[in-house]
Formats: structure tokens, sequence, C-alpha cells
């Protein structure tokens, strides 16, 4: 027996019904879109520096470093005893400026001399430093956030950081 | 060649200068906040609002303003940060609770303290000096709750680490 249908059930009708039928079991089927990657807990980023702290005491330095999320914003930071204070701001700009382009800052230093990076510091409250010391925390192959440190010489900085990498 | 002063004195004298011995030096009378001291701080402030479910940012400063560390819970609003550093400053500037100092945010002596720090001062109750021997030597800060819960996870470090 064939199938019958009423009247003026057309076919785009039909595709409507089936859709709404099996839209809800397709969609879980279907994988999720993906979410967002999840920045540094402050567990994670607490974790983070202290590995970065020692390797700066194992350097024999007193660094500042600072751990932001994907956007820029500050997780965690820390002074170490005896670094000058504005480390604490050094750290942060160069880490939020390596979270925002997803590169080590310091591939960001010719950057840094461009009309564009004043723009975008002038966006950023004129908080970012496009100097070397800070590296992205990629996820996924996403970038997570960031971690940049201060204090050094801008490769002790760097050192220091990717050091603290290792705690993610 | 004894000083010519009372046998009472000169007993207190060296009564002093034996204690003086297991007390702090007078150079140093409450000793710097180290590190070590506002990760502890910041620990115990985390455990409180953790307990409570909140999720705050957590600021320690020194006793001249500058930040020593902050910490962001997870999922605490990005703009905590920022406010609790601001908050702990003020409160570190002037040795007292930043909800003693908040009324007189719009004098101009306040206003231009602001302007000095380039703007970072926050004019809300939720920080506490953290103060050794009589001496403020750093604040401690959060925000990301109500003022009140803010100041209350402040207290329980300042109790929990450092008890007066």
């Amino acid at each position: 027996m064939g199938m019958h249908r009423p009247t003026g059930f057309t076919t785009a009708g039909m595709a409507l019904i089936v859709a709404v039928v099996l839209g809800a079991p397709m969609g879980a089927q279907q994988p999720a879109p993906p979410l967002p990657t999840p920045g540094p807990s402050m567990a994670e980023a607490l974790k983070a520096l202290d590995m970065a702290r020692a390797a700066a005491t194992k350097a024999n330095l007193t660094l500042s470093c600072a751990v932001v999320d994907s956007r820029g914003d500050l997780v965690a930071l820390t002074r170490m005893d005896g670094a000058r204070f504005f480390t604490t701001d050094v750290a942060r700009g160069k880490a939020q400026l390596s979270a925002i382009f997803g590169q080590a800052s310091g591939n960001l230093a010719q950057f840094g001399a461009t009309p564009a990076f004043s723009n975008f510091n002038a966006t950023a409250q004129g908080r970012l430093f496009p100097i070397q010391g800070a590296v992205p925390i990629m996820r996924n192959n996403q970038v997570g956030g960031a971690i940049g440190c201060s204090g050094g010489t801008s490769q002790q900085d760097e050192d220091a950081a990717k050091a603290g990498l290792a705690g993610f | 060649m004894m000083l010519p002063i009372p046998s009472v004195l000169r007993a207190g004298l060296v009564t002093t200068l034996l204690v003086g011995v297991s007390i702090p030096a007078v150079a140093q009378p409450a000793g710097r906040l180290t590190l070590a001291d506002a990760l502890r701080l910041i620990e115990a402030a985390r455990a409180d609002a953790s307990a409570k479910s909140l999720r705050l940012s957590i600021a320690v400063v020194d006793a001249r303003g500058d930040l020593v560390v902050i910490a962001s819970m997870p999922d605490a609003n990005a703009a905590t940060a920022d406010t609790a550093i601001g908050k702990a400053m003020l409160s570190a500037f002037f040795g007292q609770p930043s909800a003693a100092l908040a009324p007189r945010a719009n004098t101009p002596i306040f206003q231009s303290l602001n302007a000095e720090t380039g703007g970072r001062l926050r004019f809300f109750q939720g920080a506490l000096p953290i103060v050794r021997n009589g001496y403020t030597v750093g604040a401690i800060g959060a925000s990301g709750a109500t003022a009140q819960q803010d100041e209350d996870s402040a207290r329980a470090a300042l109790t929990s680490v450092a008890p007066r």
C-alpha cells in the first residue's frame, strides 16, 4: 500500500516534520560546537608562577611574573621579594600583549614601533609592553592566555616565563 | 665608666638591651611583607571565599601600595582584579580599612591622590591593612561579591594567617 498523504501536504512541510522529529536526536549526535578554550584557573596560574619563580631563583633573579587569560585579563601575578615595583606592570603588559596576539611578545618588538601598535596600546589604556619576556599559553591550538615576566634581561624574562608554561 | 644615671634606670636599660635580642630590631620594627606572607594570605582568603561560593579577586600590596600578589578565582569578573588592587592600595596608603576611607572619595585630596597613582585607587569597602607590631606593612583587598563579603574574606585571611 502506498503512502497516503492529505492534500496540500507539501514536500517542504514533510521536510519540516522530519527535521522537527529528527532534530533533537540528530542535534545530540552532532559534534557540539567547540567551547571557548577555558582560561587558566587560579590554581593553574599560581602553580605556573611557582615554576617561573623557581627558574628565576635558580638563575639568581628577582622577577615579577603575570598570568593573563585569552582576553589579556589578569588571572594572577606575583612579585618576588626584592623585585622592583614597576616590574608588575611590565610583566602584566607583556603578557597581555602576548595573549592578544597569540605570539611571544618578543616577536612583536618591531610591531611595537608602528602607529598601529600605538592604537592598540591606546585601546588597552597604555598597558601593553612590546618587549620580549612573555609567551602565549596554547591549548587545543587556541590561545588560552599568556605568561610574562619582568625584572631580568628580556631573554631571562622569557626563559622564566617558558619555565612557567610547563605548569599548564 | 658608668654613666651618671640612677641604678633603677640602668637596670631597665640592661633589661631592654637583653630583651631587645628577642624582639625585632628597632630599624626594622615590623619587617617587610614577603611574597610568602602574601601568598599565605591569598590562599586563606581564597579558602574563605570558596567556602561561601564567592568568586573573588584577591590582592596583596606592600606598605607603599605596590602590588605583591593578585589572584583571581575561576569565573571572577574580569574587572575585579583591578578593583581588588585599587582597594588594597588605598588601604595601605592610610593604614585603614578602605571602608573608612570610601566616604572621602570626592574630597580634593583624595582626588589628587588618585590622579597621582594614575587613577588606580578604588574607593570601596573590601580592603584591610596588614598590621604588624603596630606598623602597616601592606594591605589585602578583595573584590567580586558585596563590599561586606569582600571585606569579610580579607578579614578571615588576616585572622587565620597573622593573628593579632
